[in-house]
């Protein structure tokens, strides 16, 4: 998703409309699962994805050319995802509560929902985002090390919840 | 089940790897949410507005107005502000300011900087090259004040700065009428200006 990001967002800071249409195309869906899956309800999360669209279109002469474009949009989404007291608290799944045993997305839902923040975060900047390493490290602040092995520790803990979602 | 039985013949670390990709294909499974199609056609709409605005701060929006405030300037907007010059002969200000006062530090600093540069545009280093400018391209002395304004403007229109400069001073000091300041007029105000020519 790169290359072509920064060629429309160069042509969105010359007052480019339809080059803005193209890119909230290619990141409407994956910028609003990460919100939704990180926010207590819909309705906060729709209100954040709307501030965040229109901070992109109206800080797009921050946006220096040289700069990755889709890091750039997921460290303002998170800034204001920070900045919303109470965003942070997915719909809670309870520890202990019984995972459907035959539904394995439904299953994964669950596990996602009762990940840490930090956890689930990264997951979600790499599975839906597409964020590398490098990328969620330059995001979030967190050492590449400490974001490979807190992926790690994820992935692994996921795997372990889904067993017999395998075959 | 098939699945499991290849998962088991492989290296702990390829089981890893297979085990992450089939998460990541569970997780598109689970991953397909899209924003309600009202708050899809709210956010475009109001988001297209904001980029089609012209951006002054952006590359292309900042060479428009510095353009503009060059064009401003350029056009003798300025010709009326307070004269900086002083003769660089007798070391008498040309003309005095309106309120008479002595020029402070800085402004005679700035004076110094205005004749410098006069110098320079000259393309004659020192004293008398600037004075060979001030002399030159004068107009003759019973020439009205419109003629002398159309000779500053045609200076300042093309880049002889320093010639304007010397011929505004000039002009001021033969056309300015005691008790009335020493403002040039604007291009506007030049009917207003008395001809004694």
């Amino acid at each position: 998703m790169s290359n072509l990001d920064e060629q429309l967002m160069r042509s969105c800071r010359q007052g480019d409309a339809e080059a803005f249409d193209r890119l909230y195309m290619r990141y409407r869906g994956p910028l609003y699962r990460y919100l939704l899956r990180q926010c207590a309800d819909d309705d906060q999360a729709q209100s954040l994805y709307r501030e965040i669209w229109l901070r992109v279109a109206r800080s797009r002469a921050s946006w220096k050319p040289s700069q990755a474009f889709r890091p750039w949009l997921y460290r303002l989404a998170r800034q204001r995802l920070a900045g919303r007291p109470g965003a942070l608290a997915p719909s809670p799944a309870p520890p202990g509560a019984s995972l459907p045993q035959h539904d394995c997305v439904a299953r994964l839902q669950l596990l996602l929902g009762q990940l840490g923040d930090e956890h689930r975060e990264l997951f979600l900047l790499r599975e839906e985002c597409g964020l590398t390493v490098a990328e969620i490290a330059e995001v979030t602040g967190i050492e590449r090390a400490s974001v490979k092995n807190l992926l790690q520790q994820t992935t692994e803990g996921l795997r372990h919840g889904l067993q017999g979602c395998d075959g | 089940m098939a699945c499991r039985a290849v998962m088991d013949n492989l290296h702990p670390a390829e089981q890893d790897e297979v085990g992450d990709l089939l998460l990541s294909a569970l997780y598109r499974q689970a991953a397909d949410e899209l924003p309600p199609p009202q708050l899809d056609q709210a956010v475009r709409q109001q988001a297209r507005k904001v980029v089609r605005r012209r951006n002054w701060l952006a590359p292309s929006g900042l060479v428009l107005a510095l353009g503009a405030l060059a064009v401003v300037v350029g056009s003798g907007a300025f010709l009326g502000g307070p004269s900086v010059q002083r003769p660089l002969q007798s070391g008498k200000p040309l003309i005095s300011d309106p309120q008479g006062a002595p020029p402070s530090g800085l402004e005679q600093g700035r004076r110094s900087r205005v004749e410098l540069k006069m110098r320079e545009r000259a393309g004659r280093p020192g004293e008398r090259g600037a004075q060979a400018v001030c002399q030159s391209d004068l107009p003759p002395v019973d020439a009205g004040a419109m003629e002398w304004l159309r000779r500053i403007r045609d200076l300042r229109q093309s880049g002889a700065q320093a010639r304007a400069l010397c011929l505004q001073g000039r002009f001021r000091q033969r056309f300015s009428r005691p008790g009335q300041g020493t403002s040039l007029p604007a291009r506007e105000g030049d009917k207003a200006l008395p001809n004694p020519g």
